[in-house]
This record gives C-alpha cells, structure tokens and sequence, in this order.
C-alpha cells in the first residue's frame, strides 16, 4: 500500500521527458522482510496499477505500451535484484543483519538492471545519446539512490523489529526527496525560460537577430568541442552565444539598419553592446560565467578590439569562439533571404572562410579558425 | 534491535530532518532569488534601452507593495504584485529606440503614444511564452487598461485582476510625476478616479504616499 502511495508521487521533470517515482525503497524492504516473490508482485502491481490509472486521467506522455513497457523493466529489475539478494544471503554468515544487507544489495542491483534498461528503452524511442542519459541520471540518481538505501535498511529494520506501524513514516523523508527533485526541475527549467525571455526581448527589439543567434549557438558548440572544451562548457559556450548579441537592445535599430557604412558616432554606439550585454545577465548568478565571454566576443588577438583592447592570452577561448562564429553568420547570412547584412552582400561559405583564415592572428584566434573550418567543412548546420 | 539498527534508524531521523530543511526552507528560497535575479536582467535591459526608465520600476515597486498591503492583499496576490510592477514594461524592447530617447512625451503625436501604449500587451505577450511567468501575463497585459471601459481583454474594470488596477494607477502615477509634478499630478488622477483609475486605489493610494515620501527622504538621507 505504501508502495503504491510512492508511486502515485511522481516528480515530472518536463524538459527530459522523464517521470521520476519512489517505490523502490519500499520493494527492497519487501524483498528482504517477505521475500523475492513479495517484492515483484509488489512491484509489478504497483508499476501496473498506477501505468493504468496514469492513461485513464490522460496524464501527458502516459500511453498504454509505455505502462506495459514499465511493468516489464519492473519484473526483470526485480528478478535480477532478487538473483543477487538471494547470493548475498547464501554468503552473508552474521546474524541479525540478514535483512538489512538483502534490502542493501537488492536496491542497488534494481537501481544498476532498471537504469540500463530505461536507457535502452529511452535510446531507442528519442535516440538521446546513452553518455547524456548516464550524466544526467547520476546527478540525480546518487542521492536518491543513498536516501534510497537509508529508508530500505530502515523499512527492513522497522519489519524485522515488528515495528510495522513505523513504516509509513519513512514516507516523510521520500516526500522530502520528492519535493526536492521539484524544486530542481523547477530551477532547471527556470535557467532557460530565462533565456527564452531574453532571447525573445532581443528578437523584439530588433526582428533580424532572429536565426542568427541560434545559427551561431550551434556552430559554437560545435566548434568548442572539437577544441577539446569538455560538454558541460561546450554547452555553456553554446548558451553564451545564443545570448552573445544580448547588449544590443540597448542599441538604436535604425543605426543597426544602416545601408551604409556607420559613422565613428554610430560605430561606438553600436559598440556598447557587448558592455550592455555583460550588465544585463550580471544580475544572474548562473550566468556568471558566461558575462566576461559576452563582454569580449569583440576582442581581437593584436589588442585592437572592443571594449576592452585585451591582447590574445587575455580574451577567453569561450569569446573567440563565438567571435569567428558571429562573424561567419555575419558575412554568409547564411543563406537566408532577409537575413543578410543590409551594408554588404552575402558572401558564400567558401568566400567567408577564407576571409576568417585572412584574418587568423589579427582578428580571429588562428586555432579556432582552424576548428571553425573543419566544422564547416563536415557541417549540415 | 542492538546498535547497528539504532544507528540505521537514527541516521534514517537525521536524513530526513535535514531534507525537509533543505527541500522546505533552502530550495524555495534559492528558486525565488533566481526569479529576482532573472527579473532584475529584464528590468536592466529596459532601462538600458531607455535610460529614462532608469529608477521607474523601482519606484513603482515600492509604491505598488505599499498600496498592495494597504488594500490588504493576500500574499500570494503581493507576490505576483511584485513581480508584475518588476516585468510590466518587459515590451518596451519592441517599442522604437528612437520614440523615447532623446524625445519627451508632449512630443508624441497620436500614432506614436498609440504605438508606446502597445508595451503593455507586447510584455503580456512575452510573459505567454515564459510558463513560470504565464500566470502574470493577464495583469501585465491590463496594466494600462482603464478601469470602466474597453480593455485589452475587454474586461470592465471591475473583471480585472487588483494587481493590474494597482499598477495602472501607481505607473502612471509615477511617469506622470517625472513630466509634469506630484501636484498637477495628484489632480489629473483625481479627475479619472472611478473612470480611468480605480477609486479604492487612487484612495489607497493617497493614504501611502506621504509615509512612502517619508520612506523616500530617510533613503535619500542614508544614502546622502
């Protein structure tokens, strides 16, 4: 019963599609007080019944043969983790800790066989990569699996010690846990709805930047890993560089319109946007590392840059990344009608990289040019 | 039970007071502080686009939370008051550079006050896109929306949520005072209280400036 009542408080962590539950502490005490065919009747029905009672009240994502789906990893994880329960005890030869040490090693083989089977299932249905879904479920799983661990004993314990009454208390701490993984999610999705709004204030205020930002993100994230930055940077690279041109709504859209080359007064109104930039997201502490990024994407390595006139080893990888990515969209437009620059034609790919090679050591970092070519030349972007 | 289980059961107490500290009290507290953090960016890119609006939302928070817990509004309703007066102006990005830099408002012609007045469902628009903004997008879209007739939604005035009639009596109370003086001001909401602004607030209002005044000066003082 308690089982089941954790399984009907699932957290939904919406940007990975993925529904999180806590029966699992409550199987492992199972197995170890009642046995390995409680426990996977436990399981089983739980999964089942709560699958069901998901696609009769429409839950989103829930349909019919994800419930079978679930109900199947559940009984394989079950009899895996009861194969190893019932090794532990044939070899465990100290009384009174028994049941403990079988709640132990039944949760932690359920949580290893369900975690590669729900990996499998997750690779073949959205074709997330398995090295994403392992990175994301050990920052999630490790403390769930350790509070986990620490309610089984406990459940066992309460069991073994014929304190069955205590067992619903440990719902308190899975509650907890729950409404933690909320909280998460909730910052999760918060961090890139606040992209989202920034991104959507920038395409407000000037309706060009719309493509581009997005263009540059995925070169730059790109480009960062074939520098050898690890994923977690190349992402934030990729962030940075969909909020590169962030300062520019601070800057007149009729300057930016211009048919024409700008005059010196223009030019450095125009070029208070990488400042603006770096004060608008200053206020956020997760983009925190991201600020000196955007407020540099203007440095160039011979020190003539904006705004700061920063000499090569002084500008991060991060800004002259999206500094040669930028300045590609700049010059191709990529191709799209209306999003050329209005003072000069499009250049084609071929022109455009070898104007970025020009330019290695003056304006651009020679060694991302060279990244930055060899991206382009095996993209589809 | 001998002390191994103790300890399992003991360790199980202590895990669980410390998460429901960290789940009930730490996260909800960091998860509001990243709202601020977000809204203070937002608030800095306006401002940044119209140096003229630099001060504005601060004000108009400040004076719309002390009319706020004048009417006594519940704290959810502050809350969302909050943030509201702190995103209302989030579409003056699509508002023209040029419209309100370097020009003053009694230059505008009809078209052009018509097309500053767009901000406010421009900012409901965007707050539409943001789901952990979505609920505040219908009182930043009513912002300026008169209180006894057509509104953005068509709403009387009466339908409109209190946080919008709030807001639309403090903002432009506060713009109002920027161009033409608190007193000239004061009168030309008097004359709209009960058409264009909602009476219980302008009431509320007059009855927290003079304190917020004081609250004013201290600060100037303090910071003197």
């Amino acid at each position: 019963m308690i089982a089941l009542i954790a399984e009907f408080l699932p957290v939904e962590l919406s940007r990975r599609s993925v529904r999180i539950t806590f029966t699992l502490p409550y199987v492992a005490g199972m197995a170890a007080a009642v046995g390995p065919l409680g426990a996977l009747l436990t399981d089983a029905s739980t999964t089942l019944v709560a699958g069901l009672a998901y696609v009769a009240m429409k839950r989103q994502r829930t349909i019919p043969i994800w419930v079978a789906a679930n109900t199947f990893v559940a009984v394989i994880a079950c009899a895996f983790a009861s194969l190893v329960m019932t090794g532990v005890l044939r070899g465990v030869s100290l009384d009174g800790y028994r049941e403990p040490l079988s709640a132990l090693a039944f949760l932690i083989t359920y949580g290893i066989v369900n975690f590669i089977l729900v990996t499998y299932l997750d690779n073949l249905s959205s074709g997330r990569r398995f090295y994403d879904n392992v990175m994301h479920s050990l920052r999630l799983g490790v403390a769930s699996l350790a509070l986990y661990a620490i309610v089984a004993l406990a459940v066992s314990v309460f069991v073994e010690g014929g304190m069955v009454w205590m067992v619903p208390l440990t719902l308190v701490p899975i509650w907890a846990l729950r409404t933690g993984l909320a909280y998460q999610a909730q910052m999760y999705d918060h961090y890139y709805e606040t992209i989202t709004a920034l991104t959507l204030m920038l395409q407000r205020a000037h309706p060009y930047t719309h493509g581009h930002t997005e263009r540059v993100a995925e070169f730059a994230e790109e480009v960062a890993r074939r520098l050898g930055l690890s994923r977690r940077r190349a992402r934030l690279v990729r962030e940075a560089a969909v909020l590169h041109d962030i300062g520019k709504i601070a800057v007149d859209e009729q300057i930016l319109d211009q048919p024409r080359k700008l005059t010196d007064q223009e030019l450095a109104h125009v070029r208070r946007h990488p400042v603006c930039g770096a004060q608008i997201l200053a206020p956020v502490k997760q983009f925190h590392e991201m600020v000196p990024w955007i407020r540099y994407h203007h440095e160039r390595p011979d020190g003539t840059g904006y705004p700061d006139q920063l000499t090569d080893v002084e500008i991060p990888i991060e800004s002259k990344i999206i500094a040669v990515v930028d300045a590609y969209d700049a010059m191709t437009g990529s191709g799209v009608p209306g999003q050329q620059r209005s003072y000069r034609a499009a250049m084609s790919q071929e022109e455009a990289v070898t104007e970025l090679r020009r330019c290695a050591g003056t304006q651009f970092d020679a060694r991302v040019v060279a990244a930055f070519a060899a991206v382009v030349a095996g993209s589809t972007i | 039970m001998d002390w191994v289980k103790w300890a399992v059961v003991a360790s199980a107490g202590v895990t669980t007071v410390w998460l429901v500290y960290y789940t009930h009290y730490y996260l909800p507290r960091m998860l509001d502080e990243r709202f601020r953090d977000s809204i203070t960016a937002f608030s800095t890119a306006v401002e940044l686009r119209f140096p003229t609006h630099v001060g504005l939302t601060k004000r108009v928070q400040a004076l719309a939370f002390a009319v706020g817990q004048h009417l006594k509004l519940l704290p959810r309703q502050m809350r969302d008051l909050e943030m509201a007066a702190r995103l209302r102006d989030v579409g003056l990005c699509a508002i023209p550079y040029g419209l309100v830099n370097g020009r003053t408002v009694p230059d505008w012609n009809d078209a052009e006050q018509q097309t500053y007045d767009q901000h406010a469902k421009v900012s409901g628009a965007m707050l539409e896109m943001v789901p952990t903004l979505r609920h505040l997008a219908p009182i930043v879209r009513n912002h300026h929306a008169p209180y006894n007739d057509g509104t953005t939604d068509s709403a009387t005035g009466q339908n409109l949520p209190i946080e919008s009639l709030i807001l639309k009596v403090v903002s432009e109370y506060v713009w109002m005072e920027r161009w033409q003086g608190p007193l000239l001001t004061r009168q030309t909401i008097n004359d709209g209280r009960g058409t264009i602004f909602a009476p219980e607030v302008v009431d509320a209002l007059w009855n927290v400036l003079p304190s917020s005044r004081v609250a004013d000066s201290r600060q100037n003082v303090h910071s003197a």
